[in-house]
């Protein structure tokens, strides 16, 4: 494998890894803002770039069941948040192979 | 008897050169291959092939279409060889079947073998009487402004292919005039460094703008070296992204370019106090500087620069840690210049510091108006956000003090209350952005009583107060009521309710009315952006109240708005479009589309049966089908979640409750 390229996002306001500031994704894509994860407040993604996925576990969240996958960064390989494989109810399935981002992990970079 | 020169057969005694001949033939003969593959281009059989010559000439591709160079023009080697052999079996009638020859095949092929004594109209001259054409390179014969200009019309990735088709084309493409604007944006990924470096050394002296974003690849030092060297004449530069850029290499680079007006070094680790001082001294004419989330430089870097470069106007230092320091604000406040000024996530940011920043040390208050008096800050944009250090006073102070403020941003500054933000927005007439995004401890009066009654009232575009819980409709109306040229509010997360979105559709009405235009059906426009997700409080009336409007302002756009005084005058059709909770965002999507392309018929019908959907699930709720077998099924599944551990995002332990189970609530209701 060659070296890796970060992707660059073009947009007005851009979320990037608190570390080591590369872009993960933007303002526009937020579908909820009214998530809660181990370090506060959390945010769901349409789409991501720059992170990787891990293993997919399942765990309990307040709102059920759930299949998710932890996504790090791609450059320092933090924590970023995770991903929803599969939502055991019908009423969460609508978060399925959305990602979400918490804010703690986060920066604004405009 | 004539002789083969250079080529040009005299057509004449054919039977002389018929056996010499046809091995010249067999020779520039090209195989036709089962695939017109490409492969075969140019590949000349030799005259010693196992296959005999007649059967030979059987697979020869005999193109029976004329072309141009079948018609002997004189100078055309190959014609004149192909009409010579008449000899050679031919097909006149069978068809070309080969694609791929095209054009390059056709110079090599036999072609139109005839017998010339039959056809010829024409002999051509014996070789002494004609005169020799000379071919024309029109390449070479033109200027070379205008071959520059021609080349100057592709992009970086194109001249790089293009270079390598002649030695000649390889120094005009990498002439320095071409490459004045490096720009790596959109190709950073694929170019690999020794390409790049050889480009930025060719062109050199040249390039004036140089863009090398997320080019990882400059690591190798050496690269790098050989890159700063080259670059003399930089004005705009921006190394974001470059790893590993030796500090050395950058110092090399911004100790030769004096002529450096913007410099973006977001996020290198090279970065240090020394450079600071380096650009102070080297490039005095710098006016955008961007130092954000550079690790190894602090507050005392910048100070150098600012007092260094007396042009500074756009001053970017995210996450830059020593601002508490008062020397540095002290220079921020003598040296008046800068226009932008962001400081996003300097959380040592402290208040003191941003009161001598903005009036000084110890200013001489004004005993009328209890205000200092120092010249105001020429301020046009303020970036705070997230300095979780100031609070009331230090925010207090940008008041009165700041009369051109254009765009102000404290999102994330937690503590701070209406009192600090009413001096400012009482004195900034110009206000268009503003961003109080997570301020927990606004009030409504604040928006009702100070933002919607302000002099910038009528120039603001961009309010975002996201996350700001306690504010709801009464600090809402009033703004959409007076602040008529809004163009994008972010009200997601707080109290706003249907009301709101009505008095935004209102206003967007009203707003389209006011502004005509003589053009007949012109299509509607989305003027404001509207986003209230996660609002607990907008139910899918509202939502729908804004589809309903939008379609009506687009469909009387084509009515004019006094048909018998004035009949050329149509409104314009202005709509909002709207970001709302994800489950009805499909529709309102689909809605916006359609009322867009100025079909409003189908918008409107779209809207109508989505209202009967959504109606019929409500009713379908509480009572109606299925009503008790869904409650009970919600009833149970509630129950199985009380047995659960509350994961809240983490799996504790799964051998907990095995087999343990919990005192049934039944209305406890975790979800």
């Amino acid at each position: 494998m060659g070296l890796a390229y970060n992707t660059y996002l073009n947009c007005a306001r851009i979320f990037a890894c608190n570390n080591c500031k590369t872009h993960l994704a933007n303002h526009d894509d937020i579908i909820s803002r009214n998530f809660r994860g181990q370090h506060g407040k959390a945010f769901l993604f349409n789409t991501v770039v720059n992170v990787e996925t891990g293993e997919p576990n399942e765990r309990n969240m307040t709102t059920g069941r759930h299949i998710v996958r932890d996504i790090t960064c791609r450059e320092c390989k933090k924590v970023v948040g995770w991903k929803y494989d599969k939502a055991y109810e019908t009423s969460e399935k609508y978060k399925e192979g959305k990602f979400i981002l918490e804010a703690m992990l986060l920066c604004n970079v405009s | 008897m004539s002789v083969p020169v250079d080529g040009v057969v005299e057509n004449e005694g054919l039977a002389n050169i018929k056996k010499g001949g046809r091995h010249r033939l067999l020779r520039g003969l090209q195989r036709m291959a089962s695939s017109p593959s490409l492969a075969h281009v140019g590949r000349q059989r030799s005259a010693s092939s196992p296959y005999s010559t007649h059967s030979t000439l059987s697979c020869v591709s005999l193109a029976s279409s004329p072309s141009p160079f079948a018609q002997a023009s004189p100078g055309s080697y190959f014609s004149h060889f192909s009409a010579d052999h008449s000899s050679a079996p031919t097909t006149p009638g069978s068809p070309v079947e080969s694609p791929g020859y095209d054009g390059i095949e056709t110079i090599l092929a036999v072609r139109k073998i005839e017998h010339p004594l039959l056809h010829s109209t024409s002999i051509s001259l014996p070789l002494d009487v004609k005169k020799k054409v000379a071919r024309t390179n029109m390449w070479e014969k033109m200027p070379h402004e205008i071959k520059i200009h021609i080349l100057s019309f592709l992009l970086p990735k194109e001249l790089v292919r293009v270079s390598r088709v002649s030695k000649d084309f390889h120094t005009t493409c990498f002439d320095g005039q071409l490459w004045t604007s490096f720009d790596a944006s959109e190709f950073y990924k694929e170019i690999p460094a020794e390409s790049m470096a050889k480009i930025i050394v060719t062109a050199g002296p040249f390039v004036k703008d140089l863009n090398l974003r997320g080019c990882v690849q400059v690591e190798h030092y050496k690269r790098a070296e050989v890159l700063a060297k080259a670059c003399r004449n930089l004005i705009n530069a921006t190394l974001e992204g470059c790893r590993n850029f030796q500090r050395t290499t950058l110092h090399t680079l911004l100790k030769s370019n004096e002529k450096l007006a913007t410099l973006n070094l977001t996020g290198l680790t090279a970065v240090t106090n020394a450079t600071c001082k380096i650009i102070a001294q080297s490039c005095p004419q710098l006016e955008m500087f961007n130092v954000s989330w550079c690790k190894h430089m602090d507050a005392r870097g910048i100070k150098t620069v600012v007092e260094g470069c007396p042009k500074l106007k756009d001053l970017r230092a995210g996450e830059i840690k020593g601002f508490e320091s008062s020397e540095v604000a002290n220079a921020l406040f003598k040296t008046n210049n800068l226009e932008r000024l962001v400081l996003a996530g300097c959380d040592d940011l402290s208040d003191n510091a941003l009161q001598i920043m903005v009036r000084g040390f110890d200013p001489e208050i004004d005993v009328l108006t209890d205000r200092p008096m120092v010249p105001p800050r020429k301020l046009r944009h303020l970036d705070l956000s997230r300095c979780t250090r100031l609070s009331n006073n230090g925010v207090k102070a940008l008041g009165y003090l700041v009369p051109d403020l254009e765009g102000l941003q404290l999102s994330g500054v937690t503590s701070i209350t209406d009192a600090a933000l009413e001096p400012i927005i009482a004195s900034t007439p110009r206000l268009t952005h503003l961003e109080l995004e997570d301020l927990p401890e606004l009030t409504n009066s604040l928006l009702s009583e100070h933002l919607a009654k302000a002099a910038c009232a009528s120039n603001l575009e961009h309010l975002s107060i996201s996350y700001c819980e306690n504010l709801g409709d009464t600090g809402m109306l009033p703004i959409f009521r007076n602040c008529t040229k809004l163009k994008s509010a972010f009200i997601d997360n707080t109290r706003v309710s249907d009301l709101v979105l009505a008095e935004a559709a209102a206003m967007v009405r009203e707003r389209a009315t006011a502004k005509t235009t003589t053009q007949k059906g012109v299509k509607p426009v989305a003027s404001l952006n509207l986003v209230v997700y996660d609002c607990q409080n907008v139910t899918w009336t509202g939502v729908r109240e804004v589809l309903s409007r939008n379609a009506e302002i687009a469909g009387r756009r084509n009515k004019p708005i006094q048909p018998t005084t004035n009949p050329n005058l149509y409104p314009s059709a202005e709509i909002i479009s709207l970001k709302c909770f994800y489950g009805w965002q499909m529709t309102v999507d689909e809605h916006t589309k359609r009322v867009l392309s100025g079909d409003v018929g189908a918008a409107n019908r779209l809207e109508r049966k989505w209202a009967l959907y959504m109606q019929a699930n409500e009713e379908a709720g509480v009572t109606g089908a299925n009503g008790r077998r869904r409650r009970r099924r919600a009833r149970e599944a509630a129950q199985a979640h009380a047995d659960e551990e509350d994961g809240d995002g983490v799996n504790t332990g799964g051998g907990v409750f095995t087999g343990r189970r919990r005192a049934r609530t039944a209305a406890c209701a975790i979800m």
